[in-house]
């Protein structure tokens, strides 16, 4: 079994199965960069879609991470998982920089900020558009965690 | 599951009983790594199966690099998976 094939402009993503993926967790890396580009999927007791992704260094050439958050959702999806919601759970990275950039003096609330984030992005596009925050620590514009399930 | 040992899923157990920190516990799997890479992946899943994680608790992990170079430091991996370690125990032990 292996990962559908990815873009042809990305000549550095040859990704790979290190375990068959299962209706609970899928993992998929690249093997040409198997620490940095890689996604971790799952699907949480409550059924929402959870993921980690990576794609460093930025330079194009490896495997992208809409591609592999995609495939995720389709081997869940093709598996017959209910899925009702996916989920953020940000401690650092991209998503939680931009809450913190955009709360910063109450300039947005979580929910609004969280709706500029890659993550919802990716959500929106699978049709997951409202917000529910879960749970947060920190302040506005220095969060420290941030928790937030997109719904449908 | 993705390669865990079940001898080092009891070692995380007894690290954390002993009292040591998570960043230790991480210094510890990673010791046990005979190719010195680090695979945060696997850690993530080290800790998930001895915790018993199914909400991405661990995945703070991803930010951490045993070098420093990680966006998350030792104190702040420390506190973040404290916390959800606790909480856990506490869901753990009020089911049993």
């Amino acid at each position: 079994m292996t990962p559908s094939n990815p873009p042809p402009t990305r000549s550095e993503c040859d990704p790979e199965f290190p375990a068959l993926p299962t209706a609970k967790l899928y993992f998929v890396r690249n093997k040409k960069r198997p620490f940095t580009n890689f996604i971790r999927a799952e699907v949480t007791p409550v059924g929402y879609f959870l993921y980690h992704v990576e794609n460093t260094p930025s330079d194009g050439l490896g495997c992208p991470g809409s591609w592999l958050v995609n495939n995720a959702w389709a081997h869940f999806v093709q598996s017959g998982v209910s899925i009702n919601g996916i989920r953020g759970s940000w401690t650092y990275g991209t998503n939680l920089k931009t809450i913190n950039d955009l709360t910063r003096n109450n300039a947005m609330t979580i929910a609004e900020a969280a709706t500029r984030t890659w993550a919802f992005n990716q959500a929106s596009g699978k049709g997951f558009t409202s917000v529910d925050v879960l749970d947060s620590h920190g302040t506005p514009g220095n969060y420290t965690s941030v928790d937030v399930v997109f719904l449908p | 599951m993705l390669g865990t040992q079940p001898d080092l899923i009891t070692l995380v157990r007894s690290l954390d009983r002993a009292g040591r920190r998570p960043s230790e516990i991480l210094r510890a799997l990673l010791a046990h790594e005979p190719t010195g890479e680090v695979d945060r992946n696997l850690l993530v899943q080290y800790f998930s199966e001895a915790f018993k994680f199914t909400d991405g608790e661990a995945y703070p992990i991803f930010g951490w690099q045993p070098d420093g170079t990680g966006e998350l430091n030792d104190d702040a991996i420390d506190e973040l998976l404290t916390k959800r370690i606790q909480r856990t125990r506490i869901v753990v032990e009020t089911a049993a």
